[in-house]
């Protein structure tokens, strides 16, 4: 069975179809690829997946159990989490304190009233939590910078921050919005190299959506390409790019 | 390493026992006048703590305050009265069971008093806060109204617009400031856990948290009845203190009160809602002067009720305008840097 089952999936905003019948079908460790021109409804899709906009019609199926309309932490408490197209960390805080924010959910078995006494459970997880935190950044190649303010940082890094965040939850499947966004070449291809670190290290199912043609024609193995919130092809990256209803949705039609 | 953990609590320790131990003593050698400041240094430091927990470190800007500490200022002060007090006073209608029987002791009315608020807490802020920002804050603002006029309106359960008077004045110096202790104790306990750190996320960047798994409405609920439950019991003092309370005493101003207080002390430090608890406290009393008749240059003017919530509302926005950090900004008081303090105060005097 696969990991994510998506059918007929809809959004509508009044009289607007943002998404229309979209399907997709991913298996445990897949990487897949969702690219299409502005406005075509990636963001949209992946608003669906993690919980923030309820679908209009059609259902998500993930890990043998429908997670359809749920709300975006039950969601992340399943193992889908995602990361934001524009950057969403807490600024002020460290970037070990972000990536402790990820961890919070799984530290469930201790009661505020235990955080305010300090029992010797309570300690004992806040520990456990901080050194696997610090094992994470360092894998990771963000050690040395755990300490620093998370705004502070350079954009570079604080996307894979970002990635760091959400992979201390845990996640199955990890949804990204467009990391590449606003990133120089150079930190776009370390920015690649740190996908495929993570996706090889993490045994973790990836949905990737980017603008990139480059970095997504590279990384992902399987492409879906949306455009006015319909799938117009699917395929491998040659596929994709000798279709003529994508070149047509990118480049428009020859007169 | 080690012996320095455990010096660290002890230091702590010390301080506080001074602390209750001097409030011990000022209970017998003050004059009344000064002990009332105290008292409400110790309450406006409790409000605003519990402000801090709510507002400064969550974001959520509420000002239900005052509609909480009324709950738990008639809370206590009807348990505590004496059942033929309250059968004399009740002029509108004679009290209800179980407030005709009842009379307790002052701890187990002050916990009545906290629990209860906390309720109350949960109750209003469990839809309310399903709103932010302005929303949040007229919404509480409404409820907080609606909470004082059900006191104003209920001669049964709280003899109405008049109110209770003579409420035993059991709470000391010492009951005041043991509970202060205590509210810091766990708003800091409870800020610097993982709890606190879900709470600091929420203030930043609530998409960010709930995507990550956080229960918003969980955390934001959690911060509001702590601190409700807190502000119950300092209403709690507060009818001990004063024996005398009425719907009036709890208007909209003690909300700005703890509002002041969080924004002059700095938002997020606890050191600075210590301080600037002090500042109000005392300034409050020094103020009764701009209310009083007095003459300047052959003028006479008439005093003027309300004028001190007057300067505080300027003072509010004075500093909201040009300083604001308050006075401490997000730091806090620590042995280390009094350390390091006194360290560099006793190199720099053997320059000299």
């Amino acid at each position: 069975m696969s990991l994510l089952e998506i059918k007929d999936l809809s959004m509508h905003f009044g009289g607007l179809v943002a998404v229309s019948d979209f399907e997709l079908d991913m298996e445990a460790g897949e990487l897949v690829g969702l690219i299409g021109p502005n406005g075509s409804g990636k963001t949209t899709v992946f608003n669906m997946l993690s919980g923030f906009y309820e679908p209009t019609k059609g259902s998500i199926h993930f890990d043998g159990s429908d997670i359809t309309g749920l709300r975006p932490d039950r969601i992340a408490a399943r193992g889908v989490v995602r990361i934001f197209q524009n950057g969403r960390l807490f600024k002020s805080m460290t970037a070990l304190e972000n990536v402790l924010m990820g961890h919070h959910m799984r530290l469930r078995s201790s009661s505020p009233f235990a955080a305010v006494l300090q029992t010797p459970r309570y300690l004992r997880n806040d520990t456990e939590a901080r050194e696997e935190c610090e094992a994470l950044l360092e894998d990771l190649g963000l050690g040395n910078m755990k300490d620093e303010e998370a705004g502070a940082l350079p954009f570079g890094i604080q996307r894979k921050l970002e990635v760091a965040r959400a992979l201390a939850t845990h996640p199955k499947l990890l949804l990204l919005d467009e990391p590449m966004t606003g990133l120089s070449a150079e930190e776009m291809s370390e920015m690649v190299d740190y996908i495929v670190q993570v996706r090889e290290g993490f045994d973790i199912t990836i949905l990737l959506v980017e603008h990139t043609m480059a970095v997504i024609m590279t990384v992902c193995p399987r492409i879906v390409v949306l455009d006015h919130g319909i799938t117009i092809a699917e395929g491998t990256p040659s596929e994709i790019q000798n279709d003529p209803g994508v070149i047509e949705a990118y480049l428009g039609v020859e007169e | 390493m080690a012996s320095k953990l455990k010096i660290k609590p002890v230091r702590s320790l010390v301080a506080v026992a001074v602390l209750l131990l001097l409030m011990a003593w000022g209970q017998g050698n003050l004059s009344r006048y000064y002990i009332k400041i105290l008292h409400f240094w110790g309450i406006y430091v409790i409000l605003g703590a519990t402000l801090q927990l709510v507002y400064g470190y969550t974001g959520q800007f509420s000002l239900a305050h005052a509609a909480l500490v009324a709950v738990g200022a008639y809370t206590t002060g009807l348990v505590t009265l004496s059942p033929e007090t309250k059968a004399l006073s009740y002029l509108l209608a004679p009290p209800v069971w179980p407030i005709s029987v009842i009379e307790w002791p002052l701890l187990p009315a002050l916990l009545l008093a906290g629990l209860l608020t906390g309720l109350v807490g949960f109750l209003v802020g469990a839809p309310a806060l399903r709103l932010r920002g302005d929303y949040l804050a007229i919404v509480t603002l409404g409820i907080s109204e609606i909470i004082r006029l059900l006191f104003c309106n209920l001669p049964s359960v709280c003899n109405g617009a008049m109110g209770l008077k003579g409420i035993p004045m059991r709470a000391t110096l010492l009951w005041t400031w043991t509970v202060v202790v205590i509210t810091l104790f766990v708003v800091k306990r409870l800020v610097d856990s993982n709890y606190g750190r879900a709470l600091r996320a929420i203030r930043e960047d609530e998409i960010a948290a709930e995507a990550l798994g956080v229960n918003l409405f969980y955390h934001k609920l959690l911060a509001f009845v702590v601190s409700a439950f807190f502000v119950g019991v300092a209403g709690g003092l507060m009818a001990q203190i004063l024996g005398t309370i009425d719907p009036n005493t709890f208007s909209q101003v003690l909300s700005y009160a703890a509002l002041t207080i969080v924004v002059l002390g700095g938002v997020r430090s606890l050191t600075g809602t210590v301080i600037a608890a002090g500042v109000y406290a005392i300034s409050s009393e020094l103020l009764r002067a701009a209310e009083a008749p007095t003459t300047i240059f052959g003028f006479d003017l008439p005093g003027i009720p309300g004028m001190r919530v007057i300067f505080f509302g300027v003072l509010l926005l004075v500093i909201i305008l040009y300083y604001r950090k308050g006075l401490l900004g997000e730091r806090e008081f620590s042995w280390d840097a009094l350390e390091s303090w006194a360290r560099n105060l006793g190199a720099s005097k053997k320059r000299v």
